[in-house]
């Protein structure tokens, strides 16, 4: 009796394995329980999504950076091979536009604090789950290069990555304003950017500073650039 | 005559008779300490909860009996505090907008089974 319980049981297990691996049935992320949040990388430049730059769904980050957009979709838990249908059958929604405001697509995060992001459905707008997202200042600012050496003519991009004010990586595609402090003839920035990177080109001989600010936190990139234009620089 | 016995019967025991209480039972999902009670609540803009209105009315047995069906919630400012039900159950999902206050009011048949005062305050920065 027990064994042929422990059999039946294991066997249940792993069909809901099976099942699970097979994609069939989603895990849920919302408070209801009823289906699962993802939060939706674009290829844009977001620490949550690594440095690939494909359109992938991953996990809802911890934190989400105020002052940045960002993009979750829903899915309901049971489906069928009506998933894309189903899917698209909900909007995803903040619940204050104090806290972050848009919906379907790109959510822009407003203020520190929580906000409720709403799964409603197109047709009745019933709420089939919902899901709580921290929004935290940006404090600190790691770019993936501190120190760029060019020559005149080369171009290098620079990523930048938002922590909080205990190191903690911030999710979202950060709103950032890029310039060159220092001597202006040394470098310049390459279509700029409002973004969480930049590509620098070197432009003459010399050092110079180019500093990047998004929300309250700024760092600053030491640039060298070695020969100048008219020396024959290669384009990189 | 039995039916008619039978259908008294029902009637009686699923109370026909005015509303004896309602609850709000529950009550989560809040991560910070927003609260709602049966009477009063207190939210942070942004966050949501969930709950279950439930509702009980007089029956002729000197009892109660739990209503079902016909069991609504509403807003009375949607501007400050919305209300709305659960796809798959009885659940409601109660959010807040921005500061002010609000009225949720159940309703059974349309009759109000409860009045809860909602307060709702920006979120401490």
């Amino acid at each position: 009796m027990g064994q042929g319980t422990m059999t039946v049981t294991s066997r249940v297990a792993a069909a809901a394995t099976l099942l699970a691996l097979a994609g069939c049935e989603r895990v849920p992320t919302g408070e209801l329980g009823n289906g699962e949040f993802q939060y939706s990388c674009t290829g844009a430049p977001d620490s949550a999504c690594g440095s690939g730059s494909s359109a992938q769904s991953i996990q809802l980050p911890a934190q989400v950076a105020v002052g940045a957009s960002f993009s979750v979709t829903y899915s309901p838990t049971t489906f069928n091979d009506t998933t894309v249908e189903e899917s698209a059958g909900y909007t995803v929604v903040p619940a204050s536009p104090i806290m972050a405001q848009g919906s379907g697509g790109a959510i822009v995060a407003q203020r520190q604090g929580y906000v409720a992001l709403l799964a409603r459905h197109n047709g009745t707008q019933n709420v089939d789950d919902y899901v709580h997202v921290v929004l935290t200042p940006v404090a600190q600012l790691v770019p993936d290069a501190t120190q760029v050496t060019l020559s005149a003519g080369d171009t290098q991009t620079v990523t930048l990555r938002p922590l909080d004010a205990q190191g903690g990586d911030l999710a979202g595609q950060i709103g950032c304003t890029w310039s060159v402090t220092g001597n202006s003839g040394v470098v310049t920035l390459q279509a700029p950017s409002a973004g969480g990177s930049a590509t620098l080109q070197g432009t003459g001989a010399g050092t110079t500073i180019v500093r990047a600010s998004c929300g309250g936190a700024s760092v600053d990139i030491d640039v060298t650039v070695i020969g100048s234009l008219s020396d024959g620089g290669t384009n990189g | 005559m039995l039916a008619l016995l039978a259908s008294a019967a029902v009637a009686a025991l699923t109370g026909c008779s005015g509303i004896d209480h309602a609850t709000l039972d529950g009550v989560k999902g809040m991560p910070d300490d927003s609260s709602l009670g049966d009477h009063a609540g207190t939210m942070h803009a942004g966050i949501a909860l969930d709950c279950t209105p439930r509702v009980w009315t007089d029956n002729t047995f000197g009892g109660t009996s739990e209503q079902k069906d016909g069991i609504d919630v509403r807003s009375s400012n949607d501007a400050v505090l919305r209300v709305a039900h659960v796809t798959s159950d009885s659940r409601v999902v109660v959010w807040a907008v921005e500061p002010g206050e609000a009225n949720l009011t159940v309703t059974y048949q349309g009759q109000t089974a409860l009045v809860t005062h909602v307060r709702v305050l920006d979120q401490p920065q």
